[in-house]
């Protein structure tokens, strides 16, 4: 690829260097004025102070604030005033963590290099703990097993006091080996760009996008076949990202036309290919990679982690002014993502028994994507405009499909052989979707304008249950009669129509024997996802928006805004109750679904907010703003024995019973409220630059989910007691409040500046699923053991993780001192 | 082979367009044109000035701010034929200096005041400008860019950064940056321009075609393609992911299991928010095992615990 790469490169720059050379003017005899260069530019420097009180993750979650000398801004710029060329440099925390540095000289209009260098610190938690030891290459190691007694992965087996006590060592482990563990990653990004405009024809560029990820993010370590059998573990995982974008363009601009070409060649690296660590539980035989219990258990577990994986496109642009001011418009592009790993083994170590032979060694995943747009912007009257459009995208897949067993590298069935309902197969996932179009803009009387937009999208999709035609309607009305005031009201209509749909489609995700016909959980024979189901991306849906905007200008010092936006998703898909068995032969073929739909039902926000500016005199400034945010989604599932599919009758009275049982049902009804706003002012305090801004900023957030049906009760409606293993009723509200309270000062002193900064920051966070404190959940020793409360035997109800709340509440102080000097 | 394939394709089209381009370089610099009298019916018969001393006779404190950004600079290097520096956007001024009055401002129709900056600045990203949202909802490019001062380090905005510039006219959004899940926007490590390209016509102005293409440029762990496929994912990330701001944890719609509960019903622990597994509703609810939810690479990836 370089061999190609670099010529064009190098053709490019000196296609640049050669027009450049011919667009110089011609020398005349009289001597040149002298060149007048103006530098220009301002370093600010000080110290920075911090008090965060429980040192919380959340503060610093996209920032480096700590105790710190430092160079918060550093600008310079170089300017011919003559001769057009310039250059301008700016540093913001410069060598910090969260820097930003961007570079940009040329001539405007001829050439530009640009060089964009920006830190992002990415902190999820300052108080993650683990017994795990990082030793590189995405392994992980503890310093002892926990010796555990209750050795047993079967279902059937209770034996709570082994259990319990096996509990009570993993909490004694805890004290003596955990350690705390970085959760943080930092990326690092660059841009590197070179264009060249020197003919009013043409333009040419050339940059290089480079993203580096590197640090820990929270993962978890799975080994296990089924959740009851699941050995869990939450890790660091190891981030070693590496992204690098290459892109050549080239445009042409002609007379009333524009033509344009982009390669895109992006590659994505993963430092660490897999991740393998050690089950905290087991110890092995001398030369045995698996632990002996019930059934074995590996010692190690293993995942791959995110594949390394290149991405090419080809875009091509064109435009054209044709007559009457109207304009056509087209593009089209073509990609491919490619990604060819070599496969991990179905087993980790060398159990004969799991390692079946895979399907093949690489991944051999391909796809491909085609885009192409059209659009016509044209006025046939006076007054009117009228924009036509169609666009296609689509999405192929080339991956070859195979069959796969599920067989994991740890447990599974007691002979050694797996499930066959776990006999998988890789599915091509592809899609493709038309969008087409008008609209129509017509410009009334006293600055009333109406916009109608009526568009079609369909959406086909291979291995889904359904496909998608949509019509949309949209009308605006706006209305500006003078600069002093503007308003807009908006409306859509969107109807969507999902194709009749194909329950079984999930069949093709199998592949069976006729031997594995008689199981009563066969989803070849039955179903794979309760009959009433719908997928909400893929069905009915039912939505309306309008938006409301209205702006105020008196006077020139001052204004206000506000906005309403009200939107509503209905999923209702007509759902009836069915027969998914008839026609089969069982015995109870004509077993019936309740026929409630199932899934995500309803969906709507509700937004409303006002933004003020007064200037009262020319040295103060004032700024205020509120908004409301309310989402709100309502949704509904059933609570049934997936190994009795073919015969439901026979559990009628089950706590875990049949999927046509009604009483069976829950609801959750969830409410998301946001109330934000902010407060800012500036006062310029003397003639000579004295200034004090100051600005306030919260955020409120409440999330309440109302839940009811199946888990508050049992399905005759006998309550649950809160340790019972279904127990769940309506969590407590999760709230989340911040407030940002900042305050400057600057006052001149002779040549320099004095800048003294204070902030104060309070964010305070309850929330359900971070804790150990609702009724489902208990801590073990410490909290990284958590438990749920009917303590079954089953090791699946049971999480070794990093901690809970890992970025809590915190009330944080800055302080800040500097100088900052104009030169 | 493949990347040779596509590198010969790529460079393919950069020549024909280079060979376009350069072909036509022989031809006088063509321009769009600007037809003055129908932005303003009291250009007819105008002829341009072509001398900015006359303009900053009167005009000197407008142009002493603008003597320091991009646009001065780029004509003083190459003064534009015929019209010069200020009449170049302010079309030809003959008439005002006879007259000195406001009657031949540019209307404040966005079509108007757009058509002047196209004249140069339809090219790049600006390609498809009149025939996406901004356009056609009478956004100009003067509602977000300043001409004549430098209020920005880049790109001649109205306010200082790319994020104050959009929240003018997108308020509801600057609510959601607060939200407990967010992208660094408010703490200035990215701004909208990172995944919106606000001069084109893709849907909601992204930068690629679609949403999950304009994620991969950041997201490329997730680009896969994987042997294993999540559907909805590959589909598009807004199907589980709210990217303006959330409440819940890594920008999701709703809070995990009942995200994953809206689609999967096959039975047993996957249909209840609570069924004595680590799918529990504490730690991260059904991730806790199925963690590979993007798509897995593993042989036994089948149900993205791998």
């Amino acid at each position: 690829m370089k061999r190609t790469l670099i010529p064009l490169v190098v053709a490019l720059v000196a296609a640049a260097a050669l027009a450049e050379a011919q667009t110089k003017p011609a020398t005349s005899d009289a001597a040149p004025p002298a060149p007048s260069t103006v530098i220009s530019g301002s370093v600010t420097a000080g110290v920075l102070q911090v008090s965060n009180d429980t040192n919380s993750a959340k503060f610093t979650e996209y920032r480096d604030l700590r105790d710190k000398f430092y160079l918060p801004m550093v600008t310079f710029g170089a300017l011919d005033a003559s001769g057009g060329w310039g250059l301008e440099f700016s540093a913001a925390n410069a060598a910090q963590n969260d820097q930003t540095i961007l570079m940009r000289t040329g001539k405007p209009g001829v050439w530009t290099v640009q060089a964009d260098w920006s830190g992002i610190p990415h902190n999820f938690s300052n108080k993650a703990v683990t017994p795990y030891i990082n030793r590189g290459n995405g392994l992980f190691t503890v310093p002892a097993t926990i010796p555990i007694t209750f050795k047993k992965l079967a279902t059937s087996a209770p034996d709570t006091a082994n259990v319990l006590a096996s509990d009570n060592l993993i909490a004694a482990y805890q004290t003596t080996y955990l350690a705390p563990v970085a959760l943080s990653t930092q990326t690092n990004a660059g841009r590197f760009g070179f264009t060249w405009d020197g003919l009013d024809a043409l333009s040419l560029g050339v940059r290089y996008d480079l993203r580096d990820t590197s640090g820990s993010k929270s993962g978890f370590g799975p080994i296990g076949d089924r959740p009851p059998r699941t050995l869990n573990v939450q890790l660091a995982e190891p981030v070693d990202y590496r992204t690098g974008d290459f892109t050549l363009s080239a445009e042409h601009q002609g007379r009333g036309y524009q033509l344009g070409a982009e390669f895109l060649f992006s590659s994505f690296a993963n430092g660490t290919d897999t991740l393998k660590w050690q089950n905290m539980y087991t110890s092995a035989a001398a030369g045995a990679d698996y632990d002996v219990w019930d059934r074995l258990v590996s010692v190690y577990g293993q995942r791959p982690l995110p594949p390394d994986n290149q991405y090419q496109n080809v875009t091509i642009n064109g435009g054209v002014d044709m007559k009457g001011d109207s304009r056509l418009f087209g593009t089209v592009s073509i990609g491919q993502l490619d990604q060819n790993a070599t496969l991990l083994p179905y087993a980790y170590g060398g159990s004969a028994l799991l390692n079946q032979t895979l399907p093949r060694s690489t991944a051999s995943a391909s796809m491909t994507t085609t885009h192409a747009a059209v659009d016509y912007v044209f006025n046939p009257v006076r007054k009117l405009s009228v924009r036509g459009y169609f666009r296609q995208y689509s999405l192929g897949n080339d991956t070859p499909s195979s069959n796969w067993q599920y067989a994991t590298q740890d447990t599974y069935n007691t002979n050694g052989s797996v499930s066959y309902v776990n006999k998988r197969t890789s599915l091509p996932i592809a899609w493709a979707r038309q969008n087409f179009g008008a609209e129509a803009t017509l410009r009334m009387a006293k600055r009333n304008t109406l916009t109608l937009v009526f568009e079609h999208e369909g959406r086909d999709f291979d291995h889904r249950e359904a496909n998608t035609d949509e019509n949309i309607f949209r009308a605006t009305w706006r209305y500006k009669p003078s600069s002093k005031m503007s308003t807009e009201v908006r409306y859509l209509y969107g109807g969507r129509t999902g194709s009749a749909y194909n329950n079984t489609v999930t069949h093709e995700g199998y592949w069976y024997t006729a031997a594995d016909s008689p199981d009563n959980n066969n989803p070849a024979v039955t179903f794979d996802n309760h009959p009433d189901t719908r997928r909400y991306d893929v069905i009915d849906r039912g939505r309306q928006q309008v938006d409301f905007r209205l702006n105020l200008v008196p006077a020139e010092s001052f204004s206000v805004s506000a906005y309403v936006r009200y939107r509503a998703d209905d999923f209702d898909s007509g759902v009836g109750p069915s027969q998914p068995l008839a026609g089969t032969g069982l015995a109870e073929q004509n077993a019936v679904s309740p026929g409630n739909q199932l899934g995500l039902l309803e969906d709507g926000r509700m937004r409303y907010g006002v933004d003020l500016f007064f200037q009262p005199v020319p040295k103060v400034t004032v700024t205020a703003f509120l908004n409301f945010d309310k989402g709100t989604s309502a949704m509904k599932s059933l609570e049934y024995n997936e190994n009795n599919k073919q015969n439901p009758s026979t559990i009628a009275t089950a706590e875990l019973g049949p999927w046509t049982r009604a009483s069976s049902q829950w609801t959750s009804d969830t409410t998301d409220t946001t109330f934000g706003g902010g407060f800012g002012a500036s006062f310029q305090v003397s003639e000579k630059g004295a200034a004090l801004i100051a600005d306030y900023t919260f955020s409120l957030a409440d999330i309440d989910i109302a839940y009811g049906g199946f888990g508050t009760t049992n399905w005759d409606g006998t309550a649950f007691p809160t340790n019972h293993q279904f127990y769940f009723a309506t969590p407590p509200t999760v709230s989340e409040d911040l407030h940002m309270f900042n305050l400057r000062f600057e006052i001149p002193v002779k040549m320099l500046f004095v800048v003294l900064g204070y902030g104060l920051e309070s964010y305070s966070l309850n929330d359900w699923q971070q804790g150990s404190s609702a009724p489902w959940v208990e801590a073990v020793g410490a909290d990284t053991l958590l438990r749920d409360t009917s303590r079954s035997f089953q090791w699946g109800n049971r999480l070794f993780n990093l901690g809970t709340y890992l970025s809590p509440s915190y009330t944080a102080h800055m302080g800040f001192v500097g100088l900052r000097c104009r030169f | 082979m493949l990347q040779k394939r596509w590198i010969r394709w790529g460079s393919l089209s950069l020549a024909l367009v280079l060979a376009a381009g350069l072909s036509a370089y022989a031809a006088s610099k063509p321009r769009k044109a600007v037809d003055w009298a129908s932005l303003n019916a009291g250009f007819k018969d105008a002829t341009f000035v072509n001398n900015a001393e006359t303009c900053k006779s009167c005009h000197a404190d407008a142009m002493h701010g603008y003597a320091g950004t991009v646009h001065a600079r780029a004509f003083a290097a190459q003064p534009p034929a015929g019209s010069g520096d200020c009449e170049s956007c302010h079309g030809p001024r003959s008439k005002h200096v006879e007259n000195p009055t406001g009657a031949l401002a540019i209307g404040e129709a966005s079509r108007a005041q757009s058509a002047i900056c196209l004249q140069c600045h339809e090219g790049g990203a600006r390609f498809g400008w009149k025939a996406g949202a901004h356009a056609t909802s009478d956004v100009s490019c003067t509602s977000c860019h300043t001409v004549m001062s430098k209020q920005s380090p880049r790109a001649m905005l109205t306010k200082a950064t790319a994020t104050e510039t959009c929240a003018s006219c997108h308020p509801e959004i600057r609510g959601e940056l607060n939200k407990m899940s967010h992208h660094p926007i408010r703490e200035g490590r990215m701004d909208c321009a990172g995944c919106h390209n606000v001069h084109g016509s893709n849907t909601a102005l992204l930068t690629k075609p679609t949403q999950n293409d304009t994620c991969y440029t950041c997201h490329a762990e997730k680009r896969g393609p994987f042997v294993w496929e999540h559907a909805p994912v590959r589909e598009s990330c807004a199907n589980c992911h709210t990217p303006h701001g959330s409440n819940q944890r890594t920008l999701l719609t709703a809070k995990d299991p009942f995200l994953c509960l809206s689609c999967h019903n096959y039975g047993g622990h996957i249909n209840l928010p609570r069924y004595n597994r680590t799918s529990n509703p504490y730690g991260n609810g059904c991730s806790n095992c199925h963690v590979t939810m993007h798509g897995s690479n593993h042989p036994s990836g089948a149900k993205l615990t791998r």
